[in-house]
């Protein structure tokens, strides 16, 4: 089978998969289409390398994430694009599941602002459930550095939500 | 570790796994990718290709895909569910499948007259459940409903694991009074399913032609039961849209429509009138059916060419319609296909910048005679976010957004259906406005919430709804 055909094949089969990772990373359908179309397109001259390798998803998932972290240091790409910052649950609904859902968005909102290789490390372990090993190699760091990010990542938005917690406590939130 | 940090990392995940359902799905960018390597464009500004927006394109299963790909939980927990899973299917195999089992875990609630209401009358740790007719797992959340005639349902979903393991397990349950009540009454396709999925194969959808022919399916996977989901045959490729009617299935597998008998494996390629299309959303109502095609030549938004597919046989036979979005400014494409009962089609016209704060409103257009003619565009009331089109009727269209409208008029104007005060606000819980939302006749239809956690069913066309609600 030629190059050709096992990318199409390819690109048919994870093009869903690669824009949720893309989407995580960079927080809008526009930019994940972009990143994801660009990983595939730089790889595609290559594609007999990427098919080579053990996990050829692993191969591009790299490449997509260097893609996000180079285009990230352009300056013209540091604006954060977010399809929509969702409205707070109505107080009346159930508290459990309105204080959640709040949590959640919060907790959306706070990633797009952490720094890129914070967030590509949290999307990594906490979505991908990628392995620290793993996901050295693939930001091309050692492993202590990537235990670092994470732990850095977690603890920004482990303060956040508390600060927000605690605000909407003292406004008399139920 | 402590409490915290197990706090916040289970808050990222679920919060992860949530969003990653509204990423775009990329059935029509897929095919933009294949065709920009294949005739690669000019660099223009030293920033890459010209790109061509897929998300302004309806994904197949735009709607169910995205919204089924979803109700991710941890992962840790969904190891356990892998697990769970195959103890289920290890057990379950030598019962028959019964609809007179223990009743669903879950009450109905109602918005008015009549209350579907169920009790438990088998604890959910029961050794026994998770065997066909067993009780539904706790927190069941649905994914996607399909339903035979207005009794027999199915619901594909998650749910807490019923031999009391903690995590989330999926499964199908089946329904028998017309969603009163539901039971845990079949096995599940041996792939990931829902909220497992991370690449193909996985299933994520669920359709039921009759009590013994069903198929699950989803990216990379279509799997088949000839005896009411008792056991799947094997993986018959990637199945993106899927539909069954009048004998026939219908489906899309890479962008190729296929057609087949009911029950039978041998697919073969729809009578289209154009081969160089890709398909990328199908909907049926009674001998009807209709499709969208994207031009496979198409490299940006601007040289995009979408048109409709018609059929009046049940799929046997297409003819090749204009598209009716182009008679919309600004520059719009077909969002989704809502096929109504009466065997209308309406059309969401949404403008390509869509996802912007400064949104151009949506349309919608109806067609009453196979799609040859289109009503004149309707413009929708300004909606943010997710949004999910159905048609009763060619009169009586519904969307969800954060609440539930209804149109009487083609579109012309809109109401929010009221619903029980406890309960009306549960779209908002989930991140999609609907998992499932269809019409079954130009009486009944059923909405399952963007959380898939209540089941909402109307006999009145939609003037009224019930829900039954999974706790």
């Amino acid at each position: 089978m030629d190059n050709d055909v096992l990318f199409a094949q390819f690109v048919r089969e994870q093009t869903t998969a690669l824009l949720r990772s893309a989407y995580l990373l960079t927080g809008s359908s526009p930019a994940a289409e972009d990143l994801v179309q660009e990983t595939l397109l730089r790889l595609f001259p290559k594609w007999d390398r990427v098919m080579a390798a053990d996990v050829p998803m692993a191969y591009v998932r790299r490449s997509l994430v260097n893609g996000f972290l180079n285009q990230r240091r352009r300056p013209q790409s540091r604006e954060i694009v977010v399809d929509e910052v969702p409205d707070r649950l109505d107080p009346g609904v159930g508290r459990d599941i309105g204080v959640d859902v709040s949590n959640r968005d919060l907790v959306w909102r706070l990633l797009v602002t952490l720094p890129d290789r914070q967030r590509a490390a949290l999307v990594m372990r906490y979505f991908e459930d990628l392995a620290d090993p793993e996901i050295a190699q693939l930001l091309g760091c050692r492993l202590g550095t990537v235990r670092s990010l994470i732990s850095r990542g977690l603890a920004a938005l482990r303060q956040q939500t508390e600060r927000d917690r605690l605000i909407n406590l003292e406004g008399g939130r139920p | 570790m402590s409490d915290d940090d197990l706090d916040i990392e289970h808050l990222l995940r679920t919060t992860l796994s949530e969003r990653a359902r509204q990423a775009p799905s990329g059935a029509g960018l897929a095919e933009q990718i294949i065709a920009e390597a294949d005739h690669p464009h000019p660099i223009r500004d030293g920033r890459g290709p010209r790109r061509w927006r897929g998300w302004t394109l309806p994904a197949v299963a735009a709607g169910s895909v995205a919204a089924v790909v979803a109700v991710v939980i941890g992962l840790a927990q969904v190891h356990q569910s892998h697990k769970d899973a195959a103890d289920h299917r290890a057990s379950a195999t030598t019962h028959p499948r019964s609809t007179g089992g223990a009743t669903a875990h879950f009450s109905g609630e109602s918005s008015g007259s009549a209350v579907p209401s169920a009790s438990t009358s088998e604890p959910m740790s029961s050794p026994s459940v998770g065997l066909p007719g067993g009780a539904v797992g706790p927190h069941f959340h649905a994914i996607d409903l399909t339903f035979d005639g207005n009794q027999d349902g199915w619901a594909l979903g998650t749910s807490g694991c019923l031999n009391g393991q903690p995590g989330t397990c999926s499964t199908i349950v089946h329904s028998g009074d017309g969603g009163a009540s539901w039971t845990s009454s079949i096995q599940i396709p041996p792939v990931p399913i829902a909220h497992e999925c991370g690449a193909s194969p996985c299933v994520t959808s669920l359709r039921f032609a009759n009590a013994d022919v069903g198929y699950a399916f989803g990216p990379g996977a279509l799997f088949m039961t000839t005896d009411g989901g008792l056991s799947w045959g094997d993986n018959q490729g990637d199945t993106s849209s899927l539909e069954v009617a009048d004998g026939t299935a219908l489906r899309i597998s890479s962008g190729v429509l296929q057609i087949a008998d009911v029950g039978s494996r041998d697919w073969q390629p729809a009578a289209v009138p154009a081969t160089d299309q890709y398909v990328s959303q199908l909907v049926r109502s009674s001998n009807y059916a209709y499709a969208e095609s994207v031009s496979k030549k198409a490299t940006n938004a601007g040289t995009v060419s979408q048109t409709v597919l018609a059929s009046t046989d049940d799929g046997k036979q297409w003819a090749e319609r204009a598209n009716p979005c182009d008679q919309v400014k600004p520059a719009s494409d077909i969002g989704q296909l809502a096929a109504g009962a009466d065997g209308s089609l309406t059309l969401l016209c949404q403008g390509r910048t869509a996802t912007k704060p400064d949104a151009p409103a949506r349309f919608v257009v109806t067609s009453t005679d196979g799609g040859v003619s289109f009503s004149t565009p309707v413009a929708l009331p300004a909606a943010s976010g997710a949004f999910s089109l159905a048609a009763a009727s060619a009169s009586v269209l519904f969307y969800v957004d954060d609440k539930l409208h209804r149109s009487t008029n083609g579109g012309q104007s809109w109401a929010v259906v009221e619903t029980d005060p406890t309960t009306a606000q549960v779209s908002a819980r989930g991140q999609q406005p609907a998992a499932f939302l269809g019409f079954e006749s130009p009486s009944t239809g059923r909405w399952v919430t963007g959380d898939g956690s209540m089941i909402w069913t109307t006999t009145d066309a939609g003037a009224t709804w019930n829900p039954c609600v999974f706790k």
